[in-house]
């Protein structure tokens, strides 16, 4: 598990010398972690590098360092394969333009440090996201780190920041925290794209990386144009990280994505370098074996086929590791360990997943591509064939559907649109006082794209938060997760194509399932369901009912208002109840709670 | 005291109403008043010596069932006339099979021609479906339909070709009719009628789910969903089939 920290200080404070050379001698008892950066002010350290993985790129006269794997726009996936080296100048172009020519020349998983003309540092993670990056406090000293627990290992922190109540309000009510402040007092995220200065700064941040502006470009291309466009890009990120491993699992669920990432590494990739993994469980959505055993077979790789854990015990999640923002388990829940000990077997450190694919390609069963047309082209002939389209997605009347374009073009982005419908449970005093909260916790770039239609600011609000790389649960010992789809060129092309030429046709992914046709099974390609898994995680549900009673109904989200005990007491009674909350909204607050007692101090229950 | 139970159930739920099973409770559909009930805790598995056709099985922990609260129970659903006397063994209901396939036959490539006369038809079914849904209960839809299905059996099986192209016709002209979205009953209602009009028959089902409670509403032939997707329905157990 690729991880960093770096202590930036004002060399001109005596007490902050001092905790930085404290903090220096803690590195130095750490072989396991090496030192990739010094200079006036700041140091950088790295654990768990791999070459042409996870490395770190010197910026010219040590000026600075990138960590993690860079990639050249324009560069074909084989010439990717050979180790990357940061040129000189390159690294001149870098430090020069802040950063821009990093965001605009290159991609990949990455966090950069570069200085400034004052001499402060200032932290750029890649727009992806891909590898965390948070900032603590510590007496005017700046800890970067993307990991907490290595700053109670390593560097002996104690005690830990608060819990921040009403962060943990607002993550339970929009389902994501998206400013930099996270759910532990003191400590915020470096947000992704944005040129953020460290410390005391006396700069603001420096958005490099407007998702906003990209999504407003609507680039219309003719249909057959935009699909080979499409795949052009899949396939190139695709392969450009599959060139960095010897071996990959991948996550084979059967549906359209992970077929479309199988189908992209196939022409480069030996099938000997890939195995497939594919997870099923008794229930109606649960098992789809078949689609995945087709996907398989024609790119000859192999299959593995396992069943989730139905014995899965929740107790488990008391042992998260302690993260800035809490994350869940369910996707991972009884199936964690398996991807640990397949990828250990098949001699793979990573562990590819098709993740992204409905917010990129969008599949959402709405009338928004009309709404979106109708914004950007007026009415016209353009418009009936896209209200059509979205009649088909939406299960709409054609009146309906054109009746819903004319109303969106009235639509405001408003990010607090539809938040709190998946929590129940929360008191109504609780939902509103964390509903006055929206703007704080709003990413920045949602604040400011007013003019966006419908359709995209909903896409652009799924794909602007960055999806969660590391496990909480299984720590070190999960296999390192990529998300190719989720790559910058992918996701700029996603956001800067309209929502009707998407979905032409009038089908969700359509001009992914058009671009990929030839790439993948047709019956995969024609698919119109999703698989789930529903009855697993009722199941788990029931059978740790009376573990779930004992953490919640007395718990710190009960005792913080966060939770009706009321109403949760009668959800959790296995009886038919007019109050039944949904089984994943429970499984959210057992996590929650689960991370919250790990900062109260409460004991682990065996 | 438990009381002193008879071989044979003493009652049995009324034609009017369908029951199933789902995730330990027992879910009660009334077609007259359009109603669902559930039934939970001991009495699921105290009333199967006392109702015909209860759809759980006899479980001796019911025999813990405090009397006069199965007592109580039963007179109020008696007085509901959702119980009767089994003079009789209970009705049979029609079997369905498993969903295991879903039709998806809007991706079919369409004809050159607009479909005028399936539009046309589509529209009249629609009407009769939405005039039905106010007026009429349930259980008079469900007899309609019934009936409407027993006059086709007499005719020779559809060809399972000719189903296809008139969900497809369907499927590619009901935006120019009405909204599916949200409004299953009426969209399988609509099918159905709509199929019936071309001498096809299939299953008008509505099924039920728990965690939270819902009610959901699909046609289907044999093991093929017509207007939604298998993985969708199989989260429902069917409680009327016709």
């Amino acid at each position: 598990m690729f991880r960093f920290i770096g202590i930036h200080w004002n060399v001109a404070s005596p007490s902050q010398a001092a905790l930085a050379e404290q903090l220096r001698q803690a590195f130095s008892v750490r072989p396991d972690w090496q030192r990739v950066h010094q200079s006036t002010g700041l140091r950088v350290y790295t654990t768990g590098p791999s070459a042409g993985v996870n490395e770190a790129y010197a910026l010219p006269s040590g000026q600075g360092v990138i960590l993690g794997r860079l990639f050249r726009r324009g560069d074909s996936p084989l010439t990717s394969a050979s180790p990357f080296e940061l040129t000189e100048a390159e690294g001149r172009r870098i430090v020069h333009t802040d950063g821009r020519a990093l965001i605009e020349e290159f991609w990949g998983r990455y966090v950069a440090f570069l200085p400034s003309w004052t001499g402060a540092c200032r932290v750029l993670r890649d727009p992806t996201g891909a590898l965390p990056c948070y900032e603590l406090q510590l007496d005017g000293l700046s800890i970067l780190f993307c990991w907490l627990e290595d700053l109670v290992e390593v560097l002996k922190i104690a005690p830990l920041p608060g819990v921040n109540w009403v962060a943990v309000a607002a993550l339970l009510l929009f389902n994501r925290l998206g400013s930099q402040e996270t759910a532990l007092d003191g400590v915020q995220q470096i947000l992704p794209g944005i040129l953020t200065p460290t410390g005391q700064p006396e700069s603001s941040p420096l958005t490099l990386w407007d998702a906003t502006r990209i999504a407003g470009c609507a680039v219309e291309l003719e249909p057959e144009i935009a699909a080979k466009h499409l795949r052009d890009t899949v396939m190139t990120c695709a392969q450009s990280w599959a060139s960095c491993y010897e071996a990959i699992l991948l996550r084979l669920s059967g549906g359209v994505d992970s077929a479309i990432l199988l189908g992209s590494l196939c022409p480069a990739l030996p099938p000997s370098r890939i195995t497939c993994l594919n997870y099923h469980s008794p229930g109606s959505d649960s098992d789809e074996r078949s689609f995945a055993r087709l996907a398989a077979r024609r790119a000859g790789t192999a299959l593995i086929e396992r069943t989730r854990d139905a014995d899965f015990r929740l107790d488990e999640v008391l042992h998260v590791a302690r993260t800035p923002i809490p994350g869940g388990y369910v996707g991972r829940m009884g199936t964690g360990r398996m991807d640990a000990a397949t990828a250990v077997a098949h001699h793979a450190r990573a562990m590819f997943t098709g993740a992204g694919g409905d917010q990129l390609f969008f599949e959402l069963r709405c009338t928004w591509p009309a709404s979106d047309y109708l914004k950007l082209h007026g009415f016209g002939l353009g418009f009936l064939n896209a209200a059509l389209d979205s009649a088909r997605m939406g299960r709409v009347s054609l009146w309906q559907a054109i009746k819903s374009a004319f109303a969106d073009r009235r639509f405001t982005a408003r990010p607090v649109i539809a938040a709190g419908q998946h929590v129940t449970l929360m008191p109504a005093e609780a939902v509103h006082a964390a509903s006055l909260q929206h703007e704080r916790f709003t990413h920045p770039a949602l604040r400011g794209c007013a003019g966006l239609p419908i359709g995209k600011f909903h896409q652009l609000q799924e794909l602007i938060h960055p999806f969660e790389c590391f496990d909480p649960y299984l720590r070190e010992a999960a296999p390192e997760l990529v998300n190719p789809l989720l790559s910058q060129p992918v996701i700029e092309f996603c956001l800067a194509t309209p929502i009707h030429l998407l979905t032409h046709g009038g089908r969700g992914r359509a001009l992914a399932r058009r671009a990929f046709a030839n790439d993948i099974p047709r019956e995969i390609a024609m698919r119109r369901s999703k698989g789930g898994m529903e009855e697993h995680i009722t199941t788990i549900f029931q059978r740790n009912l009376a573990f779930v009673r004992d953490l919640l109904l007395d718990g710190n989200l009960v005792g913080h208002g966060l939770l009706d005990r009321k109403r949760l007491e009668a959800a959790l009674t296995g009886r038919p109840s007019a109050m039944d909350a949904h089984v994943m909204e429970i499984h959210t607050y057992v996590a929650l709670e689960a991370w919250t007692r790990r900062f109260t101090g409460q004991a682990i229950a065996p | 005291m438990t009381p002193n139970y008879e071989p044979t159930p003493p009652w049995r739920l009324a034609d009017h109403v369908r029951a199933c099973c789902v995730d330990g409770q027992v879910i009660l559909l009334d077609l007259q008043r359009g109603k669902y009930i559930g039934v939970g805790g001991q009495l699921v598995s105290a009333l199967p010596q006392l109702i015909d056709g209860w759809p759980t099985a006899v479980n001796p922990a019911g025999q813990d069932a405090n009397a006069s609260a199965l007592i109580e129970w039963v007179e109020n659903f008696r007085n509901q006339r959702m119980l009767i006397e089994a003079q009789g063994p209970a009705p049979k209901h029609p079997a369905l099979d498993e969903p295991v396939h879903s039709m998806n036959a809007d991706d079919d490539e369409p004809s050159s021609a607009f479909q005028w006369r399936q539009l046309l038809r589509l529209w009249q079914a629609a009407a009769i479906t939405a005039i039905s849904l106010r007026r009429r209960s349930l259980e008079e839809m469900a007899s309609a339909v019934a009936a409407a299905r027993a006059r086709q059996a007499q005719q020779a099986a559809p060809d399972a070709a000719a189903l296809r192209r008139a969900v497809a016709s369907y499927m590619r002209v009901r935006p120019f009719a009405f909204t599916a979205h949200d409004r299953c009953l009426h969209d399988s209602l609509t099918l159905t009628r709509f199929l019936a009009t071309q001498g096809l028959a299939a299953s008008w089902v509505i099924g039920v789910r728990t965690r939270p409670f819902g009610a959901h509403s699909w046609v289907q032939s044999g093991g093929v969903v017509l207007n939604d997707q298998h993985e969708n329905v199989r989260r429902y157990e069917p409680i009327l089939v016709v």
